[in-house]
């Protein structure tokens, strides 16, 4: 018997070591290359806003701490940090060996320093710069530079977790010296040919296809990366791209559309890695209409549509539905409130309670000379099929009930104008991604009312500001969790929007990757841990 | 020569009139449409500040990813060219045959199941013959690649250009046009008197044929099919994932560059009015009754 423990205790050993042994020095090597819907469009981290490029910019850019798997807080170009004993400031200690890339036709090197930093803030915060980072970090009052190594931020109040906030990305100061801020029109070498600290240094990105490629950075900080090649490839068309991947085109897919899933299940080749983004789609509501500031009304549209069975046919079913403003992976999320069933009958008892008792000949409710027909606007550059199928799926559900919704088709800017600063439209289908901090009060306070803000639908509620103020001051973390549950209560309860679901996203790579670990949001922040085994490179 | 010449400016002059119309209309829909772009709003000034700088081919900068122009659009533009020659030359290669084996034989036995293959080529739709045979040839035999990064050292690279030139060469639908116009003018042709003559004489009847009944209905029709074949490519691209111009067009059209959009058209009209100064050209090279 004591033989036999002795026996499994060895066999755990020998796979722990197993499990943390060091990449052999002759797995270093080998090129990966990742498909991607879409094209980067601005490689600077301060602009950039779209999936595609943030994750580009993971590798080549590095920032002062960042998460690791298992949440913890890691310096990477910070070496150390203090926060002071009222919680007002934070002073990092930056590590001295850290070198920018090489500018392009240039061999000199330019070491990091607090100005980088100091810069790269000064940037951000600038009014005139065009970013949607001012409202996360403008908790900031400002930022010192002690000496050539130690920056110190001065906050305007104490926060929770607030050392998490700091993984920004650093832009190079010496790259940007005549600039006070950024519009994305400039004359900018920056802008062409990207010069960080991360892991990959940009080579080149050719022209027609935005293919972009990027080699190993052999003097990093924390020891060059084991792939000594990465090639982001842009798709035009989703369809193709797992094709490219079953048949060895590509090596890794960052976002696998949901109906090709069972395809590479089949496949042992590959692997499927299920990641979560904190994120949710809904259904906002522009509250300026009167009609859809009546509550009946909403709630109505939400009893109105099967969201179970538009889960299950477009996304097939991977996701869950959920019932508030937070996404389920969040320790804000209350489990308490459950989603609205779907009951066509209550919705037409609501609308009856609202008075829309008389219809039109065509079918449509109204009251008086108020006829339930809303314009939803839909951005083109989401028009691909799934989208297209909620939205219709969503347009014949209310139909049934007797509400008449017209899709309009935009293209993309012109959609963020009409919604977000013009408030031209009724109702939207839309995400909204989080970061780690769940502060939903630019979404729902009043406060955030007007163009440019995030609570486009002018949703007001005085109970619901007056709990988003009580969580922006309370620092104790479970009696913000309770403030948080309630506000999920609230907002669910009034339906501002409606919640539909969280989506759970797969990634899909070839098995010679191994190590894999994918960051929820940034994708590749573990990617100095990837590798292919030698005799997989060819 | 002084004929020739004489054509070739005239030509020319009507590319450049043309050219000049196009890119005005263009910044007049351009500028009252929303977004930005160089020299929008200053009336003529504008207009022909836009037109120096397509004319001395300093296209400037994308309003989107901030890239020069210049370094999109002409890789772009090379690659649709291989793509769009290839796929002529494809198309000419397998029509030209069955086109002159027709006119030969007339509506019998050997020659009208090729044509009602030729028919049926030409009547699928290339967006469904491109995922077919992407299904097909690469997904489940494996032989051909779709197009390659051009930075991984992976894969023979020129063999990803073999399945979009052989499906846009299928699908242009010109092939059953090209094998219908060589059959008749053919036969027409060879009905002649002087082909006749000639075949009394002994010649043999394809040699003294040749030009009128091939070269000028072939010549003319090629060029003729120029401008459908580069709106072919645009399915083409998008499919196969191929860098050129008709996807740069259509993700331009989405992302609103507008800068972008105005070279893509500047170009697509020069390469158009190109395609048919070259066929004017040729023809009065090949054209007895022109050459005279």
């Amino acid at each position: 018997m004591k033989k036999k423990i002795l026996f499994t205790l060895l066999c755990i050993l020998t796979t722990t070591v197993i499990g943390i042994l060091p990449v052999h020095a002759q797995d270093r090597g080998g090129t990966l290359i990742y498909g991607e819907y879409g094209a980067p469009i601005r490689l600077v981290p301060i602009l950039a806003n779209d999936s595609i490029s943030i994750r580009l910019i993971e590798l080549i850019y590095g920032s002062l701490v960042y998460y690791d798997p298992d949440g913890e807080i890691k310096g990477d170009l910070a070496e150390s940090w203090e926060l002071s004993q009222d919680m007002k400031s934070v002073t990092f200690r930056l590590r001295s060996d850290v070198m920018w890339h090489s500018m392009p036709g240039e061999n000199r090197r330019h070491a990091f320093t607090a100005d980088d930093v100091i810069k790269t803030f000064q940037i951000m915060m600038n009014p005139k710069t065009a970013t949607s980072l001012q409202s996360r970090y403008n908790f900031i009052h400002s930022v010192r530079k002690l000496n050539t190594y130690t920056v110190e931020f001065k906050l305007k109040k104490p926060l929770l977790n607030v050392l998490g906030k700091f993984s920004f990305k650093i832009v190079p100061a010496f790259m940007l010296e005549e600039y006070s801020f950024l519009q994305g029109d400039e004359e900018l070498l920056l802008y062409k040919h990207p010069v960080g600290t991360g892991p990959y240094v940009f080579v080149s990105q050719e022209g027609s296809s935005s293919e972009v490629v990027l080699q190993a950075y052999e003097d990093y900080h924390h020891g060059p990366p084991n792939i000594s090649k990465i090639i982001l490839r842009p798709f035009a068309d989703q369809n193709i791209i797992t094709q490219t991947l079953l048949y060895g085109g590509i090596d890794l897919e960052t976002r696998v559309p949901p109906r090709d899933i069972s395809e590479i299940q089949g496949d042992s080749q590959f692997e499927l890695a299920p990641y979560s983004t904190l994120s949710y789609s809904f259904i906002g509501y522009n509250l300026r209409n009167p009609l859809l500031a009546i509550r009946e009304v909403r709630k109505a549209i939400s009893y109105a549509i099967n969201r179970q069975e538009m889960l299950d046919s477009f996304f097939e079913g991977k996701g869950q539905l959920i019932s508030g403003p937070f996404a389920p992976g969040s320790w804000a999320y209350n489990l308490d409130v459950e989603p609205l069933p779907y009951r066509p009958e209550t919705a037409k008892q609501l609308l009856n309670q609202a008075g829309f008792t008389e219809t039109t000949k065509y079918g449509i409710r109204k009251r008086g000379s108020y006829t339930l027909e809303f314009k939803m606007v839909v951005p083109i550059s989401k028009e691909n099929e799934t989208t297209k199928r909620v939205i219709l799926a969503f347009q014949s559900y209310l139909k049934t009930v007797g509400i008449q919704v017209n899709i309009e088709w935009l293209e993309w800017k012109a959609w963020t104008e009409s919604v977000f600063v013009e408030h031209d439209f009724d109702i939207i289908y839309a995400d909204w991604l989080f970061d780690d901090s769940f502060d939903i009060s630019s979404l729902f306070h009043s406060r955030e009312i007007g163009p440019g803000r995030n609570n486009f639908g002018a949703y007001r509620n005085p109970e619901v500001d007056s709990l988003l103020d009580e969580t922006r001051a309370t620092l104790d973390i479970e009696k913000k969790r309770t403030i948080y549950k309630k506000l999920h209560e609230v907002l669910a309860q009034d339906a501002p929007y409606t919640y539909l679901w969280t989506l759970t996203n797969y990634a899909a790579y070839n098995r010679k990757l191994r190590r894999v670990q994918i960051h929820p949001t940034r994708f590749f922040t573990y990617i100095n841990e990837w590798y292919i085994p030698k005799e997989e490179q060819e | 020569m002084v004929r020739f010449l004489k054509h070739f400016f005239k030509e020319l002059f009507g590319m450049l009139f043309l050219v000049v119309g196009v890119t005005a209309i263009l910044y007049l829909i351009f500028n009252l449409m929303p977004g930005e772009f160089p020299g929008k709003g200053r009336g003529f000034e504008g207009y022909v500040n836009l037109l120096r700088r397509l004319f001395t081919f300093r296209f400037g900068t994308s309003i989107v990813s901030g890239r020069d122009i210049n370094s999109i659009v002409f890789p772009a533009f090379r690659n649709t060219l291989i793509l769009t020659i290839g796929s002529i030359f494809l198309s000419v290669m397998i029509s030209v045959p069955i086109g002159i084996f027709s006119a030969f034989r007339g509506f019998e036995t050997y020659s009208w199941p090729l044509s009602i293959l030729t028919y049926l080529l030409s009547s699928i739709p290339v967006f469904y013959l491109g995922y077919l045979s992407l299904y097909l040839v690469s997904r489940y035999t494996g032989y051909l690649p779709i197009f390659y990064p051009h930075g991984a050292e992976r894969g023979n690279p020129v063999l990803s250009y073999v399945l979009p030139i052989l499906v846009l060469g299928f699908g242009n639908e010109s092939i059953s046009e090209i094998v219908r116009l060589i059959s008749n003018e053919l036969r027409r042709v060879m009905n002649t008197k002087y082909v006749t003559a000639s075949k009394a004489r002994g010649e043999p009847m394809l040699r003294s044929s040749f030009h009128e009944g091939l070269l000028i209905p072939l010549v003319s029709i090629i060029f003729s099919k120029v401008p459908f074949i580069i709106g072919g490519a645009v399915i083409v691209e998008y499919v196969f994932n191929w860098p050129g111009m008709g996807r740069l067009a259509f993700q331009s059209t989405l992302d609103r560059d507008l800068p972008v959009l105005i070279v893509i058209t500047f170009l697509s009209v020069i390469c158009v009015r190109s395609g048919m100064l070259i066929k004017e050209m040729l023809l009065l090279f090949i054209d007895p009754e022109r050459r005279a």
